[in-house]
């Protein structure tokens, strides 16, 4: 093994190698050799952190001893482009990613964060004061390549229009199109007058092909348009020092060692670990979910790197203060770049109904040759030549092919992605459209997609009372009071002590939508109070601040003292706000009911609960209070030392509390009961705490009100969690820790057997697992979210929805869907429109393969009875391609025929759209109704003419023959060869026409499948459209001069129209009662056997 | 697939008003591809056979019984009802109304006996089994002609017609065989001396009258001469006829023809034969043309022509309309 030598040479080479060991399993040699090498060059600085390698069992137990050459250069391993001491081999970049997924899906797992300061800089080469130099950060530039992300390979136009052109049913009648051209070969070379029919027909079906192909690609290109490009993600510049000297790069040429320094604003521009910082926060939220902006330090405080303190990752945002870090990871290698390759090197397969296009293909191709076959014997057997046995052969396989329905079935997702356009839902590829009709589980994800992802104040306990706080978008809830003393108390000490501000120039903008310089909590603080007391900065600058202690992690809390805005009294305020526990330390009396009261146990028992109770709600909870200070001590101007506090912070007044969180947003709790209600399983996967990920699963309706988890029943019992049977809870609240440790087998357990679950501090790799799961279990995956660690799992889903305003541009590359409001009840829109399409499109495959027998019958019959042909090719592509696609089409535009918001979703694997009772009711049963109408118009027509059906039968030979010019009929009359084929084009125009006429009947009874027309209505004016168009087509195709030069088609006598009457009352009255019978006995074998 | 009817059921009705469904997960199904095709030909575990029960078989064999028995009895009332409107005698659609129009069109005997020649009449004049073949199929051809017994009413309703004599009511004119000269039976049609006699009729089409060029001086510009001075020289009650001439088509088509002869003399179909009204014992007057002396081994290219006001002619290259061709070629190499 290639490898194997190398790191055995490594080996020798490392230095300071913390952790290499080799595990093998003896029982079979080299079946599985797993490698946890955390290796690095000789000169230290670090390669892929680890991989996992698998031997193909056959290619090792062939070979026998482990060491010998051939086992060592068998071709199992990826080559990493590096020689045996890990220099790279070639100046070439790292090698593409695009290789081994699962190697990406392991978890992150690097020691940079743990290693002390000292033996970082040795082995990246690097100094904290001066940085790299300039020679060594070339070639490490060189080495690595740019500090950028490779963007997701993108499919060239070609092979998309290729895609297109050739995929699924197109290949159908590409095949039908090549056996049409074999045909008209043959006939061409062996006759000397040859038919031109199959050419034409080949002719036919390939423009058809290419025609939906363009059409098709056309429309996907235009939605593939409004993806940008992946270039918005990479951060523009960077401060680093080089040499002593401190120069502004572009991100892209930072390398491996460089000693960076970033402040707040900035986007971090590599993976850096932290060696001085002050007051630095990064918002990790598109990496981990976690809204809450992360202090960072030098510290390590956590095994998980993107737990670990001393860390900061690529393209995370700093909110506050600055640092100073070291290069550790870039490109490709960074948190972020991992992500991004799992999620371009995902494979998406099959939509839902690319399969059920599948299926239906396999289901005609197996009818068509079936019926192909039989036919060829039966024309072998009554003696026909071979070579006419073989025409008949590919004319009856070829007539089988639907052609107009491909064409129908495109023309109808893309009227339903249109409509969900209107309705901001963006469908990237048609297909998808449907998709979210069969989903029967919905993965979302919590921040930014079900909650505002906006700190927002909930709750306020003052006067011993909890008040809620509205927290709707636009202020439509519920208005609290504001006129009492312990608010007004409150609120000042709220808006004093608080160092957030309005962004410049937001005057017309609403408070809550206005950017805020400053901490999450206090932005919703600032927030809050200015709607409730307006004009903050004007109360600011009326009680001028004279001194502050900000907060640090240590004292948990934050003073500033201020003068009083009133001229008459000179006393200072002192306000503090922090965490609750602390701030009730620090005071002995409460303000409550505008009175200062003792803090005695009673009230600090009020505390409590209220602190457990917000708490519980999964909030964040500020605790206020404050202290007048007397003038005697500390007069106007008063010089307060803020460094060593010369004033009390102790025996404070208690003001009251304050809880926040991000609130979920309005359509959400709605949307979620109607697809909880259509049988769709919710769930949430997020990377923020449990409680708060638990809190907005009840209040969005994920978790329903009475379902307990495993916790909740051991806290109500009083028992220990391990008691408590697990089948007794419905509810589940899953942390990320315990999923790395769950197997598959546990997992899948936990999906199937909870109807709500929350998973909460997940990581990316671990939400594309979660999906994984559901998808063995047999469901159909859709996905929701907006942050770069949603898109493998977006990309993973059988439907992956990105927020459009708030996701980001990789989320939006990853999904299938974009919601181009953000608003997550838009996929209630979505999950109706798919369910609609599916039953429609049902509909339509009804309507159009029933025209199939009435096409084909007469061919049959021509063979077998030896009768002139009743219809010929044109008129069947006038059918197939010309009066059948306008009502085929209109019947997408048909209404649910009953609450199908109500109805569990399809069982991918019995569920088809096209089953074999589609095929028995269209083909054997109305199918057979419209052949029987055809035949008697021919009949008809023929014996009006002279020739009597008892004549017809053994006549075709010699009606067919160019020779005889004088065929004797019924009458003994004799017609010439030209006269009988104009009353055999004049028979094959009505044979067309009585379809036409008994698809009117059809397209009635295709509308519903269950329900009687009398109760639907004929309120779908595009199908009224299509009855008339396709009866004004036929009647121009028959009466227009000049189509019997071009089409063959002849005048009719209006008493022609007639015959097929009867069997089109027919085709209807057996329909309607069928189905009246099949709704009085549901489940019955009527329904069994004919309901689709 | 029976046992996933889609007759929805809504789901249970929780405390909190949504609905719950308790299938939460479905069983993928792992069966091979040839598995599943064997279990669906035959499944012994569940009993079916191509995919149902035997008893599921019989209730969709029961169905799809009576569904064809009522659809072929509406499809009998229909035909009773087509039966009931159409005339046996009369076809309901004559003449302009119907597709056959009001142009007849030309045949010729004896058709070539392989359908692929379709119209080259080719024998060699030694070829006595060839000669044998085109002999015996205009004996068959003029057999109802030669032998009054195998009409329906054995010749009952047949007489003796002339111009000044027309047919009576339920009665038919009569072809009289003796009136073609050398193309008699006896001569073996002329095949015999490389001078064959070919046939011709018009077409008939119910109730179609003839116009006849019965004028001397309204002679169209086309006719050609011969038939001219034909007409010209006709008695007067003769005019009356439906005249026929043949030619080659090209010129050197009309370089090899030779000489023709037509038989009867009055050359062409007599007009007490119109219009036809589907008589049982109604036999077409036919016009023999003797090829007295065609250019041997060449193909000649004929056609032949019927000569009235109301028989239009066109002439494309595959269709003739009022007219027939066909090609003659003999073979003497001796």
């Amino acid at each position: 093994m290639e490898v194997l030598k190398s790191l055995r040479a490594k080996r020798r080479a490392i230095t300071h190698c913390s952790s290499v060991y080799l595990r093998k399993d003896t029982s079979r040699i080299w079946r599985r050799v797993i490698l946890h090498v955390t290796s690095r060059h000789s000169d230290g600085t670090c390669c892929t952190p680890a991989y996992d390698i698998l031997k193909k069992p056959s290619q090792s137990s062939r070979h026998g001893r482990s060491d010998s050459y051939r086992v060592a250069t068998l071709p199992g391993i990826r080559d990493d482009n590096k020689t045996a001491d890990g220099m790279y081999k070639s100046r070439r970049r790292a090698p593409k990613r695009g290789g081994n997924l699962d190697e990406l899906k392991q978890e992150l797992v690097i020691d940079f964060h743990k290693i002390s300061p000292e033996e970082l800089y040795q082995r990246f080469q690097t100094h904290p004061e001066n940085g790299l130099s300039h020679a060594k950060a070339k070639e490490n530039l060189e080495r690595d390549g740019p500090n950028a992300l490779t963007p997701p390979k993108t499919t060239p136009e070609w092979v998309k229009f290729c895609k297109n052109l050739f995929g699924g049913f197109a290949l159908l009648l590409w095949i039908g199109a090549i056996l049409c051209f074999i045909a008209y070969g043959i006939v061409a070379s062996t006759s000397e007058d040859p038919n031109d029919d199959n050419l034409y027909l080949g002719i036919v079906l390939t423009a058809v092909v290419i025609v939906t192909g363009i059409f098709s690609y056309y429309q996907e290109s235009k939605s593939s348009k409004i993806m940008e490009s992946f270039k918005n993600m990479v951060p523009q510049f960077a401060t680093v020092i080089r040499e002593g000297e401190k120069l502004t790069l572009k991100a892209e040429d930072l390398v491996l060692g460089d000693v960076v320094e970033v402040k707040f604003g900035d986007r971090i521009p590599a993976d850096l670990r932290i060696i001085e910082s002050r007051g630095f926060k990064v918002d990790n939220s598109s990496l981990t979910g976690e809204s809450e902006p992360q202090s960072r330090s030098p510290d390590f405080t956590h095994e998980n790197p993107l737990e670990s303190k001393n860390l900061a990752f690529f393209s995370t945002n700093a909110v506050e203060g600055t640092a100073k870090g070291v290069v550790i990871c870039c490109g490709d290698q960074t948190a972020m770049g991992r992500i991004a390759g799992l999620a371009s090197g995902l494979d998406t397969g099959e939509t839902p109904i690319a399969k059920e296009i599948h299926h239906f293909i396999h289901l005609i191709t197996g009818v068509a040759v079936f019926l192909g076959v039989t036919f060829f014997i039966i024309a072998f057997i009554l003696g026909y030549h071979w070579l006419d046995a073989v025409i008949f052969l590919i004319g009856i396989i070829v007539a089988n092919v639907p052609e107009g329905l491909l064409a129908t079935v495109t023309v109808c997702l893309t009227l339903t992605a249109k409509r969900m356009a209107s309705k901001n839902c963006l469908v990237k590829n048609l297909e998808a459209v449907e998709t979210l009709g069969s989903t029967s589980t919905i993965c979302s994800d919590k921040t930014g997609t079900l909650t505002q992802n906006r700190m927002t104040v909930a709750h306020m306990w003052f006067d011993n009372q909890i008040i809620e706080a509205d927290t709707t978008e636009d202020q439509s809830g519920v208005q609290y009071d504001r006129t009492s003393p312990g608010f007004k108390a409150l609120a000042k000490i709220a808006t004093l002590c608080n160092r957030a501000e309005f962004k410049g120039g937001q005057d017309g903008v609403p408070i809550l939508k206005r950017e805020v310089n400053g901490d999450a909590s206090e932005a919703a603080l600032l927030k809050c109070m200015e709607l409730a007391l307006g004009d903050v900065m004007g109360i600011r600058k009326r009680n001028k601040k004279v001194c502050e202690i900000p907060f640090n992690s240590t004292n948990k809390y934050q003073v500033s003292i201020h003068e009083s805005e009133d001229p008459s009294d000179p006393r200072h305020l002192l306000v503090m706000k922090g965490a609750p526990e602390r701030i009730l330390e620090r005071c002995t009396t409460i303000f409550i009911g505008g009175k200062e009261k003792v803090l005695d146990e009673e009230m600090k028992e009020a505390f409590n609960s209220a602190y457990l109770e917000l708490g519980g709600l999964g909030e964040r909870v500020l605790g206020f209070c404050d202290f007048v200070l007397p003038t005697d001590k500390f007069p106007l101007g008063y010089k307060f030392n803020c460094d060593d506090p010369n004033f009390p912070v102790e025996g404070l007044r208690f003001v009251g509390l304050m809880s926040m969180i991000d609130p979920p947003r309005a359509a959400v709790p709605d949307a979620v009961a109607k697809c909880r209600s259509a049988g769709i399983k919710v769930i949430m996967v997020t990377g923020d705490h449990p409680i708060t990920a638990k809190a907005i699963a009840k209040s969005v309706g994920i978790i329903s009100e009475g379902n307990e988890t495993v916790e909740d029943i051991a806290a109500r019992l009083s028992i220990p969690v391990s008691e408590v049977n697990p089948r007794d809870a419905k509810a589940a609240v899953v942390h990320g820790t315990e999923l790395r440790e769950l197997g598959q087998d546990a997992l899948d357990d936990i999906l199937r057997y909870h109807t709500e679950i929350v998973f909460a501090r997940t990581s990316p790799q671990q939400k594309l697992i979660i999906v994984e799961g559901c998808q063995r279990m047999g469901a159909i995956v859709a996905v929701t979210g907006d942050g770069v660690n949603d898109s493998p799992a977006l990309k993973k889903a059988d439907i992956g929805v990105a927020m459009g305003i708030a996701g980001s541009d990789v989320s939006k590359q990853a999904a299938d869907m974009i919601l181009l409001d953000d608003n997550f009840a838009s996929i209630v829109t979505g999950v109706e429109e798919g369910r609609l399409i599916f039953d429609n499109l049902k509909k339509s495959i009804a309507y159009t393969l029933t025209s199939n027998i009435p096409e084909i019958s007469p061919f049959l019959a021509f063979i077998i009875c030896d009768i002139p042909l009743p219809l010929g090719t044109v008129t069947i592509l006038c059918i197939d391609l010309g009066t059948d696609m306008v009502p085929a089409i209109s019947l997408a535009y048909e209404e649910a025929e009953s609450d199908i918001m109500k109805r569990q979703p399809r069982n991918p694997f019995t569920d088809k759209l096209v089953n074999e009772r589609l095929i028995s009711m269209a083909y054997g049963q109305i199918g057979m109704i419209q052949a029987a109408a055809g035949f008697f118009v021919y009949f008809v027509i023929m014996a009006e003419n002279g020739f009597l059906p008892n004549h017809l039968f053994g006549i075709r030979k010699q009606w067919d023959s160019k020779a005889i010019n004088d065929l004797t009929d019924s009458y003994g009359q004799e017609w010439t060869f030209r006269d009988r084929k104009t009353l055999e084009f004049t028979c094959h125009t009505a044979f067309f026409v009585s379809i036409v006429i008994v698809q009117w009947a059809d397209l009635i009874i295709c509308k519903t499948r269950r329900n009687s027309i009398v109760h639907q209505g004929m309120r779908n004016w595009a199908l009224n459209f299509g009855l008339v168009f396709e009866t004004a087509l036929a009647a121009f195709l028959s009466y227009t001069p000049g189509m019997d030069k071009g089409l063959r088609m002849f005048p009719l006598k209006f008493v022609w129209w007639l015959p097929a009457i009867p069997f089109m009352l027919a085709i209807f009255i057996y329909d309607e009662t069928r189905r009246f019978y099949l709704r009085r006995n549901p489940g019955g074998w009527l329904e069994q056997e004919t309901y689709y | 697939m029976s046992s996933n009817i889609t007759s929805f059921k809504k789901g249970k009705k929780t405390s909190t008003n949504t609905y719950e469904f308790d299938q939460y997960y479905r069983q993928p199904d792992e069966r091979t591809g040839w598995k599943m095709v064997q279990d669906w030909i035959y499944n012994p575990r569940k009993g079916t056979v191509f995919g149902h029960t035997k008893k599921r078989w019989g209730i969709v064999g029961l169905f799809y019984l009576v569904f064809y028995s009522i659809l072929a009895l509406l499809c009998a009332i229909c035909y009773c009802g087509l039966m009931a409107s159409i005339d046996l005698h009369r076809p309901t659609y004559t003449l302009r109304d119907s597709i056959i129009g009001i142009n007849p069109g030309l045949g010729f005997r004896p058709m070539p006996h392989d359908p692929e020649q379709r119209s080259l009449l080719w024998y060699a004049s030694d070829n006595s089994t060839a000669i044998r073949e085109y002999v015996d199929s205009l004996d068959t051809f003029l057999e109802k002609y030669h032998n009054k017994s195998l009409l329906p009413f054995e010749g009952r309703t047949q007489m003796i017609c002339d111009y000044q004599r027309p047919p009576e009511p339920n009665k038919v004119c009569a072809v009289d065989i003796n009136d073609w000269g050398p193309c008699s039976r006896t001569n073996s049609y002329g095949f015999n001396n490389s001078s064959p006699c070919i046939f011709i009729k018009l077409n008939r089409i119910y109730d179609w009258q003839p116009e006849f060029y019965n004028n001397a001086s309204e002679l169209p510009e086309d006719m050609p001469e011969d038939l001219k001075e034909h007409i010209k020289k006709a008695p007067k009650e003769q005019l009356n006829t439906i005249w026929v001439s043949c030619a080659g088509e090209k010129q050197v088509d009309k370089e090899h023809i030779g000489e023709i002869e037509y038989y009867p003399k009055s050359r062409g179909f007599p007009g007490y034969y119109y219009p036809y009204v589907n008589d049982d014992e109604y036999l077409s007057p036919l016009v023999a043309v003797h090829f007295k002396r065609p250019k041997n081994d060449e193909i000649i290219y004929i056609e032949c022509r019927a000569w009235a006001k109301n028989i239009k002619y066109e002439s494309k290259r595959n269709e003739k309309i009022g007219a027939v061709h066909f090609e003659l070629q003999i073979d003497n190499k001796a």
